[in-house]
């Protein structure tokens, strides 16, 4: 339903227009007193006439007159000007309103005009809804309560609830665009959070709730997930076109050849979001630097639209080249629309590195020979004193394959695999042990799994866990995680909850598979394996050396920013845009570099502005306001009545108006008798 | 359709005599006589019969001789054949005496055509009637402010000039009170005759106090009540929307939207008063007659007023 607020948006103009307007009425009302003389035999007959009739009928009958109407419209449109309505479905006075701004990537887009983007238009509508909340009103009450809230893939308050329109203004010039995704489950939560007032004087009273105005393009990915409570209502701004056609990279990955590491492949895939197939050509760049380019044009199929949307799409590849080094690979589409940030796609590579592991303690024949034969660098075998004497320099190697007694209860830093459960991990909450188990469920996606088939896996015996929130379980027997990932700081850690002797594992094809997915993931995971994908939202962590104190990160923009190292490693995050990250660190060894690539969000592409919003099980119609000043009411209801006023006033003079007609005959008077109703004989000859 | 109330016309009134009185309209009435109801006694033996018996060659009756009687008029032939003394009757021709008075005041000046100048003309018609037929024609207006004015005692066709001098210089105007003026000619009467009262009766005072002077004493009187066509039918003259009118004599203002409700009423009341003046005229037999301005004095007079027994 829509709320009329009756604001006073602009005084200045409403007094220029009553200073123009009353003393026009004023001087109307004084010609319409003035009435033509004119003379009269006598007055005797009139004046009775007059008394007769008044005093015939008390109520005159209303008889239809052009200038009734006229006047009674032109009133009526001042008064409907007077209550100055609105049409922008805002909220009603002395509510409360929260201002929710989309700025994820797809906000970025410059659709509207092609200068500004989508989040520039949203801040200025916002701006100007909040200077019309707080502008005051001839009849309003006190302005409620607002607050303002941005969101992408995670939602901030930019400002809680205030009624100082300054702070208000100032928090909505504080929201940066993002290369996120639109998710507004957060930004939901939090407006409810903050808006939901309990009086605690009537525990039993619904608690007051506000009125949500959403500026965004309406893709965002998790409403169906969302609902609107009871006496919530959200008004939704549509900020967008909704023919908007948008072509962009979707994926980018990179992978070093397994037999020649110096050789780099690319991946990258196209997604098109608009009617026609497209053709673009890309580019390649490396370090910034020009590499490839495709040999020919790329054409990218059409999206498919109705209900079943589907983008169009398309993969290309690059052809292997040559980079040994590190670098940050970016890729370019050279076509030009209306989103920019997902015309180019960056993924960071490492230099190729074989991995140094070590083999502690007492493991069984068949993991010890699944690890010698892994390609590395190097393999050690160690005793579980050996590797106790290390201490913190056993991060000289890059994965620890152990034998769960073999690690002390004081695990250094570093990265493990125990086919076992080690007495050095907190969080782990074992309790007995279980027998004869299978696998329920694996996480196929990770990538420790990868390729991983466990189907046929039984364990006679295992350790019963209970782990904590924060230790994931990628391979789940009945009621026991059966393989653990395990992060503790500094310490990162795969582990089983059984032996490999006490099940069959060994003699599947799975289990080398296993142990070389781990060896790898866990020899990468701060080594940006090659062709990992990061998105705004993450957050980018780099092991540094032990006593490096900080390190320096360089930005998609260029701006640097200094983070301070904590327990071996650097944590930056969430990141908001695209692009390179790239940080930089000093230790004993010399200069440090790690770069990452974050890329924008999926789904971010269709930029083809929802027209509603399906929330829930609920549809808000958008509205599609230009700015906060082009929903009043009132001056064209104020126009209306103007222009009744010249009609009226023609209208007026028009039965005034004396046509000259020459030489125009007396009409002679009807018959004496007729004309006086026959009461007099009056003379007729 | 006229639009006499939002354009007014100048008051055309005659400036001469011959503006009062044409020589067709002197030919036409030349011929007519001015009849009363009744015979009337004059100062001289005039074409009149008049009830009052005496010298004149028309035998009336015979009665009884009594001790007085002009011997001169006793029938000596009874005498001779019954011996007794009878006394021949004659009825007596006397002259009429005819007094036309005018209401000159301020309100009569209105209309088109001008009901004072219809007046005028209706005026100098009857009085030249009654100057060719030898009656004694007296003028008078009321309503100026000088009181009433007279021109008495004109007889004889050569008076015609003079009386239509006297006409033309009728200037409206003033607010005599038509008592008074009434009164006054009542007691300015000489003779017996036909009077006739020309004015549009819009008499805020009322006009019975002063018919009342002039009614009952020997007068054939008769009251023309003269009305432009714009009072009649205000709305086919141009009266619609909001108008101040004036009183062209107290210059009282009344404020009225000539709404279609409004002119009913008002054309209501207008028959109300006449059929009130007819009806206050009928109960001490006034004759009484509205005329609408536009009609023909020839007209009138040839048709109308010979048909209501005026004229013959």
């Amino acid at each position: 339903m829509t709320t009329l607020a009756i604001t006073w948006m602009t005084p200045l103009t409403g007094i220029v227009v009553a200073s123009a307007l009353v003393p026009l009425l004023v001087a109307l009302y004084f010609l319409k007193l003035r009435r033509r003389p004119a003379g009269v035999p006598s007055t005797l007959l009139w004046k009775r006439s007059v008394e007769d009739v008044r005093a015939n009928t008390p109520f005159q009958r209303l008889r239809p007159s052009l200038l009734l109407f006229l006047q009674l419209g032109l009133l009526a449109f001042v008064a409907f000007a007077l209550m100055q309505p609105r049409m922008d479905l805002g909220l009603g006075s002395g509510g409360r309103t929260v201002i929710i701004v989309d700025a994820s990537c797809s906000m970025g887009a410059k659709d509207l005009d092609g200068t500004r983007t989508r989040l520039d238009v949203a801040k200025e509508q916002a701006k100007a809804r909040v200077e019309a909340i707080f502008a005051g009103g001839l009849f309003s009450a006190a302005p409620g309560e607002t607050m303002v809230i941005a969101f992408s893939d995670a939602a901030k308050v930019m400002q809680p609830f205030t009624r100082s329109s300054g702070d208000l203004l100032r928090a909505i010039d504080r929201i940066e665009p993002t290369d996120g995704a639109s998710r507004i489950g957060d930004a939901l939560a939090l407006a409810r959070a903050f808006a939901t007032v309990v009086n605690p004087d009537a525990p039993g009273a619904a608690p007051e709730s506000a009125t949500l105005e959403l500026w965004s393009d309406g893709r965002i990915t998790d409403l169906d997930a969302e609902g609107l409570r009871p006496g919530e209502r959200l008004v939704y701004h549509v900020t967008g076109r909704a023919d908007a056609a948008n072509l962009g990279i979707e994926g980018i990955a990179a992978e070093r050849s397994a037999t020649d590491p110096g050789l780099i492949q690319v991946f990258v895939t196209l997604r098109n979001d608009g009617p026609d197939a497209v053709e673009t050509d890309l580019e390649l760049f490396v370090d910034g630097q020009r590499r490839a380019v495709t040999p020919k044009p790329v054409r990218v199929a059409a999206a498919m639209a109705g209900d079943a949307y589907k983008p169009g799409s398309e993969r290309v590849t690059f052809p292997p080249f040559v980079q040994p080094r590190a670098g940050v690979l970016r890729v370019q589409v050279v076509r030009a629309d209306a989103l920019d940030a997902d015309n180019r796609a960056e993924v960071a590579v490492s230099a190729p590195k074989r991995l140094k592991i070590a083999a502690v303690g007492p493991l069984d024949q068949f993991t010890r020979f699944v690890v010698q034969s892994l390609p590395s660098e190097r393999t050690q075998q160690l005793s579980a004193e050996d590797f106790a004497k290390l201490g913190n320099r056993s991060d000289e190697f890059d994965v620890v394959v152990a034998a769960p007694g073999a690690l002390p209860k004081a695990i250094p830093p570093g990265r493990y695999l125990v086919l076992g459960v080690p007495q050095g991990i907190d969080g782990l909450n074992p309790y007995g042990t279980k027998e004869s188990l299978s696998v329920r469920s694996q996480r196929g996606e990770h990538p420790v799994l990868r390729a991983v088939n466990l189907d046929d896996l039984r364990v006679s015996k295992a350790v019963a866990m209970a782990p904590a929130s924060d230790i994931e379980a990628i391979v789940e027997g009945p009621d026991v995680p059966l393989v653990l990932v395990a992060r503790r700081g500094p310490v990162t850690a795969v582990l089983t909850a059984f032996e490999p002797l006490d099940t069959n594992w060994p003699w599947q094809r799975a289990f080398p598979t296993f142990i070389a997915n781990a060896v790898e993931w866990l020899g990468g995971i701060d080594q940006a394996a090659v062709g990992e994908e990061h998105h705004p939202g993450d957050t980018l962590s780099v092991r540094v050396a032990a006593g490096t104190k900080e390190a320096t990160v360089t930005m998609p923009d260029g701006t640097r920013e200094v983070i301070p190292a904590r327990e071996g490693s650097v944590t930056f995050g969430p990141v908001t845009r695209a692009g390179a990250y790239a940080f930089a660190w000093s230790d004993e060894r010399g200069e440090q570099r790690r770069d990452f690539a974050v890329v924008p969000a999926m789904d971010e592409g269709r930029l083809g502005a929802a027209p509603e919003l399906s929330v829930g099980t609920q549809t808000v119609a958008g509205t599609s306001i230009g700015s906060g000043t082009l929903n009043d009411l009132w001056p064209w209801a104020l126009t209306a009545a103007l222009v009744l006023l010249v009609v009226e006033w023609w209208a007026y003079h028009r039965r005034h108006w004396i046509r000259a007609t020459p030489g125009a005959r007396a009409v002679r008077p009807l018959g004496a008798k007729d004309a006086l109703g026959g009461g007099a004989p009056i003379m007729r000859p | 359709m006229s639009m006499f109330f939002q354009n007014p016309p100048k008051a055309a009134r005659p400036q001469r005599v011959d503006d009062l009185l044409g020589n067709e309209l002197m030919a036409c009435i030349g011929r007519l006589d001015v009849v009363s109801r009744k015979i009337f006694s004059g100062k001289l033996q005039g074409e009149r019969r008049s009830k009052r018996r005496g010298q004149s060659v028309e035998f009336a009756d015979f009665r009884p001789y009594v001790h007085g009687d002009d011997l001169r008029f006793i029938d000596w032939n009874i005498f001779g054949r019954l011996d007794r003394l009878f006394l021949k009757i004659f009825l007596e021709e006397e002259d009429l005496s005819l007094v036309i008075a005018i209401d000159t005041s301020a309100s009569m000046d209105w209309g088109d055509p001008n009901k004072l100048a219809f007046a005028q003309r209706l005026a100098m018609a009857l009085g030249y009637v009654g100057l060719v037929n030898h009656n004694r024609v007296t003028l008078a207006s009321f309503g100026e402010a000088g009181g009433l004015r007279t021109l008495s005692n004109l007889r004889g066709r050569r008076r015609t000039s003079e009386m239509g001098r006297w006409l033309l210089d009728l200037q409206p105007g003033g607010r005599g009170t038509f008592e008074e003026s009434m009164k006054s000619l009542a007691l300015k009467r000489q003779g017996r005759g036909v009077m006739l009262v020309i004015s549009d009766f819009m008499l805020k005072e009322g006009y019975e106090k002063g018919l009342r002077y002039v009614a009952g004493r020997g007068y054939d009187l008769w009251c023309v009540q003269a009305l432009a066509p714009q009072e009649i039918d205000p709305t086919a003259h141009g009266l619609a929307g909001d108008w101040r009118l004036t009183d062209l004599e107290d210059r009282d203002e009344a404020e009225v939207t000539a709404t279609p409700g409004l002119v009913e009423q008002y054309r209501a009341n207008l028959g109300a008063w006449c059929a009130n003046l007819r009806d206050y005229c009928v109960r001490r037999s006034i004759m009484h007659l509205v005329v609408d301005t536009s009609t023909d004095v020839e007209v009138l007079m040839l048709e109308y007023l010979r048909r209501r027994g005026l004229l013959r």
